[in-house]
């Protein structure tokens, strides 16, 4: 719900101009378009039928955290709406803006303040890309640990805002683990500074902050943890006849205290999908004919029409890849110490030998590696063979798991074709990521199912005991079934938006509508 | 099993329903072969469902986290007539995290009904080193090191030779000052690695590590809980390793918040 703004558009420009300088203020129309969304899939296909959102009214990229508390000090006065934007990487819609709102972009604030090298902190500004910020800790020996497969786009302020995981989490935790304090803007403008309560029993406001997606302040810096950097890597491989022997596995691995840098199990889909592809070749696992005879674009053309046949033959793909004779495929990396790296070695081999994995050696975890994240850009080329995709991360305990993933995949099997791997472990449980892939057709039919299946999802999850998100976010693409979530949490949500955000300008729509 | 409790041996959770004393949890999941890491240094004979109202440092916070580090999940009950109940899951993405929020924070605005407990496998051993003559900033240097570098500890003790887990060892020539006592539980197979690492790690700063393997900490483990440490022991948990130079700010706005939720 927008709040009822008080200032016209040429108020708020005069004094966007005025605080952050003209150069930082635009409410161009191709500034307005690119914020008009987030990543999200829904917004996608409609880019692709040129039904394109309003976009906010103005466009601000404030320098510092003095700037955007006067931002919002005016925002609260004057009852506009504030989108924080940091990379634009969400896939839920989280940074999508209501209409007349002013977007506010944080990659102005891009720098590694601090490193406490004899401590392992650093404090990090809000605004400054995943990538950018593990190359400057790299370059001075350490690393953050954190490797969201979007890390090529998304920022630091977002990890924090929609609890990222990253591809190393089983060895360092999600960035709620990683967090030791953070600097904040509330929804009246005030500058707030939290740290984390470890040891004593005083309330602790980070845990607040972080996940709230922008809607109880606005992150400006925070101190996270960081380690040493180490470069010797060992890679393993193992194939497994079911996914409840793979899954067993990882719960097996975990348990025993180890904790692996990378440890993924794919399905039988995913399997053929992400982990047959040859060291660099340039071909469709889906495909795996030569057909270096005939021109590229006849190629081009023939590949397209035969993925999007492949896609209306869903139903026969979902049965019979679960036949690929790699079977369900896991993946593990040990980065660090060499003497540590082998004693981890050997304790998984050993649990694998257990649970009848079938050692593959190296490769496969290798060309993870060299694809790590390649993922979030293959959607554009599903959009060009006529389908559509989108992801969806849910977590449950070791117990729940199994259940979990059948029901999931029975229900959606019928709609389209259904992938998943099990990327982030734990000790009493998992996260599961499906990937959906569908044919597109005209945009009315496309959201009607993108829709339909989004929805059964959800459900199915929910009634298997699964949480909606384990770390892409709610944003407004999952609120539809946030109430169900939270149930009686949510007058507890309530005070601490009353308390921080009084006005109701803090992103708007995002998380549940009050 | 007691009607109680409820143990999910696949995935290492505990199931409190009704409250029950520290000790005797403890002990039933010792005769089960696993155990809840949390244990309080400042242990007061309490209830778990008390206990995680109220945090007291944990004893395994290197190797497992902070008291809501080992809780899964609870029925929170305020206001006498609400109550939510957090799902079982290792990790979620729906907005703020209440589990984190509420957990130890002696919050007024109500009560932990129900506690979902994370456990862990009962060690089969433990490595254990003692460094003498190892003073506070070598110490906290020594135990920063190993956090930072993936070898994390079961368990500290500094400077404190009353403390029960000394019983357990039986380590030679250890002087009765500036003792340092590390411990790790897992793999066996790591044990090598940690030892090899702390040990080049203390040649380097010219102190001279004794390594032992024990089979059992149980009666150890529950009389420190009983133990009084001293100060400075205490100080090395808090002061080791991650310490961010934060000008804390949020007073105002958790005292309101407190008021408020109190309200509701």
């Amino acid at each position: 719900m927008s709040p009822n703004r008080k200032k016209t558009k040429a108020d708020l420009k005069e004094f966007l101009t005025q605080t952050l300088g003209e150069q930082n203020v635009s409410d161009s129309q191709t500034d307005r378009l690119c914020y008009s969304r987030d990543s999200n899939f829904r917004s996608t296909i409609q880019a692709h039928f040129h039904q394109t959102e309003p976009g906010p009214e103005l466009i601000a990229w404030p320098e510092n955290v003095h700037q955007i508390s006067k931002v919002l000090e005016y925002a609260a006065k004057s009852k506009v709406p504030i989108v924080p934007f940091g990379g634009g990487s969400g896939v839920c819609a989280g940074a999508t803006p209501i209409e007349k709102a002013i977007t506010l972009d944080l990659k102005k604030l891009n720098k590694i303040l601090s490193l406490d090298e004899e401590q392992g902190v650093a404090e990090v500004q809000a605004g400054i890309l995943g990538l950018t910020l593990e190359n400057e800790l790299n370059r001075k020996g350490f690393t953050l640990g954190h490797f969201p497969s979007s890390i090529l786009a998304a920022s630091f302020g977002g990890y924090l805002a929609a609890r990222s995981a990253g591809q190393l989490s089983s060895k360092y935790g999600k960035i709620e683990d990683m967090v030791l304090g953070l600097e904040f803007v509330d929804g009246t403008g005030q500058v707030v500074q939290t740290k984390r309560n470890f040891f004593t029993n005083q309330f602790d406001l980070t845990q607040a902050i972080v996940g709230s997606e922008g809607t109880l302040g606005i992150i400006t810096k925070a101190w996270v943890k960081v380690y040493p950097l180490h470069q010797t890597k060992e890679y393993l491989s193992f194939s497994f006849e079911t996914i409840e022997d793979g899954i067993k596995t990882l719960k097996d691995i975990m348990q025993s205290g180890i904790k692996p840098d990378v440890l993924r199990l794919y399905d039988e889909i995913d399997t053929a999908m992400a982990l047959s592809k040859s060291s660099g070749k340039k071909r469709s696992s889906l495909l795996p004919v030569p057909l270096s005879f005939i021109s590229k674009d006849v190629v081009k053309k023939v590949k397209s029409k035969l993925m999007n046949l492949a896609f209306h033959g869903h139903r026969l793909l979902n049965e019979a890849a679960r036949f690929s004779p790699l079977g369900c495929v896991m993946i593990v990396m040990l980065q660090g110490e060499q003497q540590l790296i082998t004693a981890q070695k050997k304790t998984i081999q050993k649990i694998c030998k257990k649970n009848e994995g079938k050692d593959l050696g190296a490769k496969h975890a290798q060309i993870w590696e060299q694809h790590r994240y390649s993922v979030s850009y293959k959607a554009s080329k599903l959009f060009q063979d006529k389908a559509f995709t989108d992801t969806m991360e849910v977590a449950t305990t070791w117990e729940n798991l199994p259940d979990l993933y059948h029901s999931v995949i029975d229900k959606l099997k019928p709609h389209c074709l259904v992938l998943a791997h099990l990327s982030h472990s734990y000790k009493d449980g998992g996260a599961i990521y499906f990937t959906f892939v569908t044919p597109l057709k005209n945009l009315e039919k496309s959201l009607t199912k993108y829709d339909q299946i989004w929805e059964l999802a959800m459900q199915t999850v929910q009634d298997a005991g699964g949480v909606l998100s384990h770390h892409h976010g709610i944003g407004r693409l999952k609120k539809p079934h946030i109430r169900e979530e939270w149930e009686d949490a949510i007058p507890i949500y309530e005070v601490f938006k009353d308390t921080l955000d009084p006005h109701k300008i803090l992103n708007p729509g995002v998380l549940v509508d009050l | 099993m007691n009607a109680a409790f409820e143990i999910d041996t696949l995935s290492h959770l505990m199931h409190v329903t009704e409250d029950i004393s520290y000790l005797d949890l403890q002990n039933t999941l010792l005769n089960e072969g696993f155990e809840w890491p949390y244990l309080p240094l400042g242990y007061k004979n309490k209830s778990v469902l008390s206990l995680i109202h109220d945090q007291s440092p944990n004893f395994h916070y290197f190797s497992d986290g902070q008291l809501a580090d080992t809780v899964s999940s609870f029925t929170f009950e305020y206001d006498k007539k609400r109550a939510f109940e957090l799902k079982d899951a290792p990790r979620a993405a729906c907005g703020p995290d209440y589990k984190t929020l509420l957990t130890g924070t002696q919050t007024p605005m109500g009560q932990i009904k129900a506690v979902t407990l994370k456990l862990n496998s009962l060690p089969s051993n433990y490595l254990a080193c003692v460094i003498s003559k190892c003073d506070s900033t070598d110490a906290m240097h020594i135990i920063r090191k190993c956090v930072l570098n993936h070898y994390h500890p079961y368990g500290v003790v500094y400077e404190d030779n009353q403390a029960p887990l000394w019983k357990a060892f039986k380590i030679k020539n250890r002087t009765d000052s500036k003792d340092l006592l590390l411990l790790w539980s897992g793999p066996s197979y790591v044990y090598k690695a940690t030892s090899s690492f702390v040990e080049s790690l203390c040649k380097s700063m010219a102190l001279s590590p004794k390594f032992t393997e024990l089979v059992s900490l149980i009666e150890p483990r529950i009389e420190l809980l009983k133990h009084k440490p001293k100060a400075d022991w205490k100080n090395l948990y808090i002061k080791s390793v991650w310490q961010a130079p934060i000008k804390v700010s949020d007073d105002k706005i958790r005292n309101e918040l407190m008021k408020k939720l109190e309200g509701i």
